[in-house]
């Protein structure tokens, strides 16, 4: 026993018995005991119905459009948000703080208030929306407007993770590139990509979780048509408010709840593997 | 070959001035040491050379040809940085690679060639087991070597190299010190190096550019430039010195009735400032008295491995503490005890008619 004792290793830094029980705490309560209740939900619906509802028409095609649109926001945002870090960490121009105040909004704004604001600005009565639709393209009630509003409640996450990454690159590291011949093309792919990827990963997972659930934003511009841009928030919104649909809202929650998991899974491993180069 | 004429260099729109009106020339083949302490401009004009920032006025030829035109890709100066700069996500073999994989296409060898060629470079550096790992893997001594096997690949004429030995241990900075002369006589490169420290400065180069705030003070040989300094500030920068101050009469001073003088006609003072080399001062043994300039009492001695300062305050006709430098041999001939009396001799001082002038010896006319 003693030797137990002994042998358990022991931390410089106090406090992580304090620290560990308080991560447990409030993960367990705030994340743990909600998926299980839900899980809980679904124990009394037998399989077979499971399957019913999972292969729902409905069911699948608002959980496609609402992955899909996830994911090509969240990627959009991948590439923008690139761009929009490098912009703001490197060049300095009149008005950059304001900018870069500006790219943290969409956080703040009410989702409702951002969605009904893009929803009337694409509206076919709307300025773009009415220029949009004089060239054929048609945003309001197709993917496009779901892509546009999850693009832009997304956004900051991508700029914000990869800012701090890039403003800690030092000048020298350019300067070493360049002394030995690299021009600004090849020290941007071969030097300042890697090293930025790991948390653009971060930011791009975040993007995608967050464009996952979204509801606020997305049903004033999507039309919610069944079938076409009915996203998988909204029908389990309206599945909990039909009678008897209870079981099924929970089906699409825990179906919405393993695809997400899993494509944060990979989007970690992801992360990990572009930062091999710091273990 | 480094041609540097009249370079001007300023921050802050003129306000702060870091070089003014620099003049030297490093001829092919010399390793050269550019010396002054910090805020002197040193790490600018290498900067400079390299094309890491553009001068107000003046010229920089590299090889004879000239570089102000030349953008830092097409100078081909191979620079190591003072926290060498690493590219982190990179390893070893990579890092050393990168400068033959980034040239233009039709200029970029094979890659069996880039393989052979990274290889025989962590062999120079004799860090050929290290190829794989990641910068953050790597002692600091190690990652100065990869800085430097780096810079070697794209196959400089010009070597740079900004406080090379800086951030390391004494003895690594020992170790890397030999071994940098022996890869400078190898390659047989043009290399300037810029270092704080005099005493790197002494060891390593053929000669030295002592630099203060902005302006050049000397060009000179190690040897040189310590016995033959140019002004006060190189007196003072390059070693530890006493100071005296006594009055100046027909050209001679006195201390006791000792006479010390100089063939130099000098202006009378009531006050003149005399410097004094610590290893000018000598312990005399007993036996030695009657050459005494005056006694003193050793009031602390510290060991500093080759050599031994002792801290002396003369009893008669000087006062203040006054150090003195002795051989480990002399400390044991002696037999030197704190708090005892010994004689000294002083063999000479050193006279700044003017602080911008070379300074005159005072010797004493006894034998």
């Amino acid at each position: 026993m003693a030797r137990l004792i002994q042998n358990r290793q022991r931390h410089i830094l106090p406090g992580f018995g304090l620290n560990m029980g308080v991560m447990l705490f409030f993960v367990g309560l705030l994340i743990v005991l909600p998926l299980a209740a839900l899980f809980m939900h679904t124990t009394n619906i037998s399989w077979s119905k499971f399957v019913d509802i999972a292969q729902d028409e409905r069911v699948q095609s608002a959980l496609k459009l609402s992955f899909s649109s996830a994911i090509i926001a969240a990627l959009i945002n991948l590439f923008a948000g690139i761009m929009v870090a490098w912009v703001l960490v490197r060049y300095d121009f009149i008005g950059r703080r304001l900018f870069d105040s500006l790219i943290d909004f969409p956080f703040a704004l009410p989702t409702a208030v951002a969605g009904m604001t893009l929803a009337s600005l694409y509206d076919h009565n709307g300025w773009l929306g009415g220029l949009l639709k004089s060239v054929g393209v048609q945003v309001v009630q197709t993917q496009a407007g779901i892509v546009l509003a999850l693009v832009f409640i997304g956004f900051p996450f991508v700029v914000r993770s990869v800012q701090p990454v890039l403003a800690d690159m030092n000048q020298e590291i350019e300067q070493a590139a360049k002394s030995l011949g690299a021009n600004g093309r090849q020290f941007f792919w071969r030097i300042v990509l890697p090293t930025i990827l790991p948390a653009a990963f971060t930011g791009f997972s975040l993007a995608l979780a967050r464009g996952i659930g979204e509801y606020g934003s997305v049903i004033f511009i999507a039309g919610n048509i069944p079938y076409v841009s009915e996203i998988a928030p909204l029908l389990i919104a309206i599945r909990v408010d039909e009678e008897s649909g209870y079981e099924s809202a929970a089906v699409i929650a825990i179906l919405m709840m393993i695809i997400a998991f899993i494509l944060l899974l990979l989007g970690n491993v992801l992360q990990r593997w572009t930062r091999f180069y710091q273990k | 070959m480094i041609n540097i004429e009249r370079i001007n260099k300023s921050f802050d729109h003129g306000r702060i001035r870091i070089l003014e009106d620099v003049n030297f020339s490093v001829p092919k083949g010399q390793l050269v040491a550019l010396l002054g302490p910090s805020g002197s401009g040193k790490t600018t004009l290498l900067r400079l050379i390299a094309g890491l920032e553009n001068a107000d006025s003046g010229t920089i030829e590299l090889e004879g040809k000239p570089a102000q035109s030349k953008t830092i890709q097409q100078r081909q100066v191979g620079f190591v940085f003072q926290h060498y700069a690493l590219f982190r996500h990179m390893n070893v073999f990579n890092n050393v690679a990168f400068g033959l994989r980034v040239k233009p296409w039709f200029k970029r060898p094979k890659r069996k060639i880039i393989q052979q060629k990274v290889q025989e470079l962590l062999e120079l550096v004799q860090i050929n087991e290290l190829a794989k790992r990641y910068p953050s893997q790597l002692s600091g001594g190690q990652r100065q070597r990869v800085a430097l096997a780096r810079a070697l690949a794209i196959e400089p004429k010009i070597l740079l190299l900004d406080e090379p030995f800086g951030a390391l241990d004494a003895n690594v900075r020992q170790e890397l010190r030999i071994w940098l002369r022996k890869l400078h006589d190898r390659m047989q490169l043009t290399t300037l190096f810029v270092t704080h420290d005099q005493q790197e400065a002494m060891d390593l180069a053929d000669r030295i550019i002592l630099l203060q705030k902005g302006k050049l003070q000397q060009i000179d040989t190690p040897e040189n430039i310590y016995e033959k300094p140019a002004n006060l500030f190189v007196y003072q920068f390059l070693g530890s010195f006493n100071t005296i101050r006594l009055p100046v009469n027909n050209s001679s001073i006195k201390i006791g009735h000792h006479v010390f003088q100089t063939d130099r006609q000098i202006a009378n003072a009531d006050m003149g400032i005399f410097y004094i080399r610590p290893y000018h001062l000598r312990l005399l043994s007993q036996n030695q008295a009657t050459t005494a300039h005056f006694y003193a009492s050793v009031q602390g001695i510290l060991f500093n491995g080759s050599i031994i300062k002792l801290q002396i305050q003369p009893i008669d006709y000087l006062s203040g503490i006054y150090e003195v430098t002795i051989s480990p041999s002399d400390y044991h001939a002696h037999h030197v005890k704190n708090g005892a009396i010994y004689p000294f001799s002083i063999q000479e001082l050193a006279f700044f008619i003017t602080p911008q002038q070379p300074p005159i010896t005072f010797k004493t006319s006894e034998s």
